[in-house]
């Protein structure tokens, strides 16, 4: 019983891990998406003038 | 990047062109997919180990995820090269990428090792040399990484290839310790004298599937980003050039 505990531990790490780096790569394409939509409208704005 | 800077919707169909799009996203299934199959063959498919019991299942998730790790290295070695010798910006994102999936992996190994030694071995860690070798071997790439990060200087891409190369030495040392010194460390399972059940060889090299999927699609996401992340610079900084011309 113990021996599960310990390998559910290990499984749930291994995810937990792999999560993180996928939640930091989606923040990532967030962050690039909003400054790429803001560098959008700044250049729209450079046009009119 | 090479060529001319990429507008900021072109940037934006860097990462979503339908096309790729679509194949990432059938990607991304196939290894869901492939990540089920492999965590069922371990839990359920795979004969108990009579010493250890169930415990030595952690084996299906930590031997593979150090495999990966390995070959991640290897093409961060190779790129960081062909980075040194042709300059090219290809070769220089796929050694970044390779390395951050890589320490991703690694450290994935360094979890999952003491949470099996603790109830086999009975301590969660012990300064032997392939366990050392392999902190030792995160350290290093985890340097790599800041170094990339906080860098500002225009040679940094060559100093982080510098580093990668020595780096990659410690990688025949970690996989070899335990082949030519005496360590607390399992004997390999795979050559080297070490005899694993056939079944349990190949709910590993499912697992060692699974995982190379999943470290394709976290490359090539990592891959993208990077490219878009670099061409929105440029643009960026193109914007304000001509922005400054405007002014004058």
């Amino acid at each position: 019983m113990r021996s599960l505990h310990f390998l559910y531990s290990a499984y749930a790490a291994t995810w937990v891990i792999h999560l993180s780096y996928i939640v930091i790569l989606l923040r990532m394409y967030a962050r690039l998406r909003k400054q790429s939509g803001e560098l959008a409208t700044a250049s729209d704005r450079t046009k009119f003038k | 990047m090479t060529g001319a800077p990429m507008t900021s919707n072109e940037i934006g169909n860097g990462i979503s062109g339908s096309g790729t799009k679509r194949i990432f996203q059938i990607a991304i299934l196939l290894t869901v997919a492939a990540l089920c199959f492999a965590t069922y063959q371990a839990l359920v498919v795979a004969p108990t180990e009579q010493t250890m019991g169930d415990v030595q299942r952690i084996f299906y998730y930590h031997v593979p995820s150090a495999w990966t790790a390995f070959l991640l290295f290897l093409i961060n070695f190779i790129s960081s090269i062909v980075y040194l010798v042709r300059r090219s910006m290809k070769a220089d994102i796929l050694a970044l990428v390779s390395a951050e999936v890589g320490v991703v992996f690694c450290t994935v190994v360094l979890v999952t090792g003491p949470i099996w030694a603790r109830p086999v071995w009975g301590i969660w860690w012990t300064w032997d040399l392939r366990l050392t070798l392999t902190l030792v071997l995160w350290l290093i790439y985890v340097s790599y990484l800041f170094l990339r990060r906080f860098s500002t200087s225009g040679q940094t891409p060559v100093l982080a290839a510098a580093l990668a190369i020595f780096g990659a030495l410690d990688v025949p040392l970690v996989y070899f310790s335990i082949w030519f010194f005496r360590t607390q460390h399992p004997s390999p399972v795979i050559g080297g004298g070490g005899s694993l059940d056939p079944r349990m060889a190949h709910v590993l090299l499912i697992n060692w599937g699974a995982f190379l999927c999943l470290a394709g699609v976290l490359c090539w996401a990592r891959y993208r980003l990077e490219v878009m992340r670099q061409d929105l610079e440029e643009t960026q900084a193109l914007e304000s050039l001509l922005e400054r011309r405007s002014l004058r």
